[in-house]
């Protein structure tokens, strides 16, 4: 089965989602809910950052819950970033066109600056 | 002149999302023995074959019920897989996931919903052929298939050895 592990950093504006392991069909659904539940949490002007480094695997429906808590964050004022994704994990967001919508960095800091 | 004689693998895995990482390694370690695709191309295939199979085992199927892949690999010339289910009790037809698939690759991204970018996307755009039809027993069969170096499809100008187009 695949594993998954999430963290969620909070520092003042700024919550960074440490995603560790696969997202798959029986995941996918526990990663966005603990998601769904941070954005409820956050103040306007604040910054969401998905650190993908340790994220080796994502389906479409992972893809297809990015785009509804982007919708959701701008929604509220904020940013959505994602940072450090894994070639094969950039290459999904490449092909359905979202890295043209939502912003990507090669590291932490640059997220954080953004 | 007689053909490369093709490499055919059979699966049958239960209805069960919880098997699906097992299959995903194996399409990995199967691409890379068996074919010469780049490790770009060999993630992509393991996202087709994840996708596919999620879709015979969500859509297409009822618990404790079984979906069969089977992987048919041709040395230098191609990968074709075909993913069978055996239908759920209220049958979907091969031309309403294919009328579905298509009004879904025209739709805005933001505009989607959670759903809808396997077949739309990953499947459709990382293959070159894609079959969708319905079993005589019931049920739908997938098959794809990705051609490598086959004289009757150009190479884009890329790096990447696999990414080859047909032209019409």
């Amino acid at each position: 089965m695949a594993e998954i592990n999430i963290q969620i950093i909070n520092e003042e504006k700024t919550h960074t989602v440490v995603i560790n392991g696969q997202l798959d069909e029986s995941t996918v659904d526990e990663f966005a809910e603990k998601v769904y539940a941070l954005i409820e949490t956050i103040e306007s002007n604040s910054k969401v950052i998905f650190d993908l480094e340790g994220l080796t695997y994502l389906n479409s429906k992972s893809l297809g819950y990015t785009t509804d808590f982007y919708n959701k964050i701008i929604a509220k004022e904020s940013k959505l970033i994602l940072a450090k994704p894994q070639a094969n994990v950039k290459d999904e967001f490449n092909l359905i066109g979202l890295d043209q919508i939502i912003p990507f960095t090669q590291t932490l800091n640059e997220a954080k600056q953004m | 002149m007689q053909g490369k004689k093709p490499i055919i693998i059979k699966i049958e895995l239960p209805t069960n999302a919880y098997f699906m990482s097992g299959i995903r390694d194996f399409t990995l370690k199967m691409i890379e023995n068996t074919t010469d695709f780049s490790k770009q191309w060999a993630y992509r295939f393991q996202s087709v074959v994840d996708e596919l199979c999620n879709n015979a085992i969500e859509h297409g199927s009822e618990k404790n019920d079984f979906i069969l892949i089977t992987f048919k690999t041709v040395e230098n010339e191609s990968i074709e897989i075909t993913v069978e289910d055996h239908g759920p009790k209220e049958q979907i037809k091969a031309s309403d996931i294919i009328k579905k698939y298509k009004e879904n690759a025209k739709k805005n991204q933001l505009e989607l919903g959670i759903r809808g970018r396997g077949l739309a996307y990953i499947v459709e755009k990382w293959t070159d052929e894609l079959e969708i039809t319905d079993r005589e027993k019931g049920g739908i069969k997938v098959r794809v298939k990705k051609y490598l170096n086959d004289p009757n499809f150009k190479k884009e100008e890329s790096n990447d050895p696999t990414h080859i187009k047909l032209t019409i």
